[in-house]
């Protein structure tokens, strides 16, 4: 195990447990980090045989339980369960997307979006959500123009997201934006300690 | 396509991207799909010297002649040509042009990340207005 992948471990080990197989696990498609040279798919198995099963089961059971779930009646549904202050916005967000009549909404994007709440839970800011053209949902947390999170919400677990972090040597921000998988994102804000910007 | 270096464009922002308070967020600047070449967005010049308002209300006179449904919870946001070229530059050191297709009909160019572009641009608008009057 490498410095870097046993930092990680302890780390995350007491905010998540969620982990997707690390066959799944994609190659982080990262500028930034791609010349930093970190090595997720070692972290993910690190984390996947770490996290204690018990603590956390019932969470993973709910993530797992998004995925069984089909139409988008009960996706919002299963919103409204388990996240009460947001529901709301993503039911206007679906009776928007019927009134237009032409913008379709992604049922694969918002379970992916429910399964990252999930996989941040429990106590996050509200993020502002919005639903793009093409479908999918997106959620941002910022605290002005040079700080924020992005992420657009795919299917199969992939997030594109876009990152600007105040530097504190020049006033534009340092950008990070790429693709991959939610897991992976959560554990990337991990590591640029940009979790305060989401969780309370 | 003749590009345009300076003139004053608006982008039709669907209900669905605005933010609760309902502002135009990134998402109101996204390509459809990624082999979409262009973001649609109209010339607010090509109708002269008018107040900014009578131009914005000719492109919604246009879109709807074009058949293009508008909302009265959907907006315009309005946009220089050169702030968000000089911004995104500054920014990122990547390039975008505004190209003329039928006028007053142009597309924003560009070849870097969408999600990027979307928020650069949309830290760039100066003025909204309503989707309908």
């Amino acid at each position: 195990m490498t410095y870097a992948a046993y930092h990680s471990y302890h780390d995350i080990q007491n905010i998540m447990a969620f982990i997707v197989p690390t066959s799944n696990a994609n190659p982080i498609i990262s500028r930034a980090y791609n010349s930093n040279k970190y090595d997720y798919v070692t972290d993910s198995k690190v984390v996947l045989h770490s996290i204690s099963a018990s603590r956390h089961q019932a969470d993973t059971n709910e993530i797992q339980g998004i995925g069984r779930i089909h139409g988008m009646v009960d996706v919002v549904r299963f919103a409204q369960n388990r996240f009460t202050t947001i529901a709301p916005r993503i039911e206007d967000l679906v009776r928007l997307s019927e009134e237009d009549g032409d913008c379709p909404t992604s049922i694969e994007s918002l379970k992916c979006m429910l399964k990252f709440f999930e996989a941040i839970r429990p106590g996050f800011y509200n993020p502002q959500i919005t639903l793009n053209e093409n479908g999918s949902f997106q959620a941002s947390w910022k605290k002005g123009d040079t700080n924020l999170v992005t992420a657009r919400f795919r299917d199969k677990e992939e997030i594109d997201y876009v990152i600007f972090q105040p530097s504190k040597y020049r006033s534009r921000p340092i950008i990070y934006n790429g693709n991959m998988k939610l897991l992976d994102f959560w554990n990337f804000l991990i590591r640029l300690n940009l979790t305060g910007l989401i969780r309370t | 396509m003749e590009e345009l270096e300076d003139g004053v464009i608006a982008r039709y922002c669907k209900p669905s991207t605005l933010d609760e308070q309902r502002n135009p967020t990134s998402s109101s600047f996204q390509l459809r799909a990624p082999d979409e070449k262009f973001l649609s967005v109209y010339l607010l010049d090509f109708f002269g010297d008018a107040e900014e308002a009578e131009q914005v209300k000719s492109i919604r006179d246009t879109m709807q002649d074009k058949g293009f449904k508008l909302r009265s919870n959907g907006l315009f946001a309005v946009l220089s040509i050169q702030e968000p070229k000089d911004y995104i530059v500054t920014m990122i050191n990547e390039q975008i042009s505004c190209k003329a297709l039928i006028l007053p009909h142009c597309g924003i160019f560009h070849e870097h990340d969408d999600l990027v572009i979307s928020e650069l641009l949309s830290q760039s608008i100066r003025n909204t207005y309503a989707g309908t009057q």
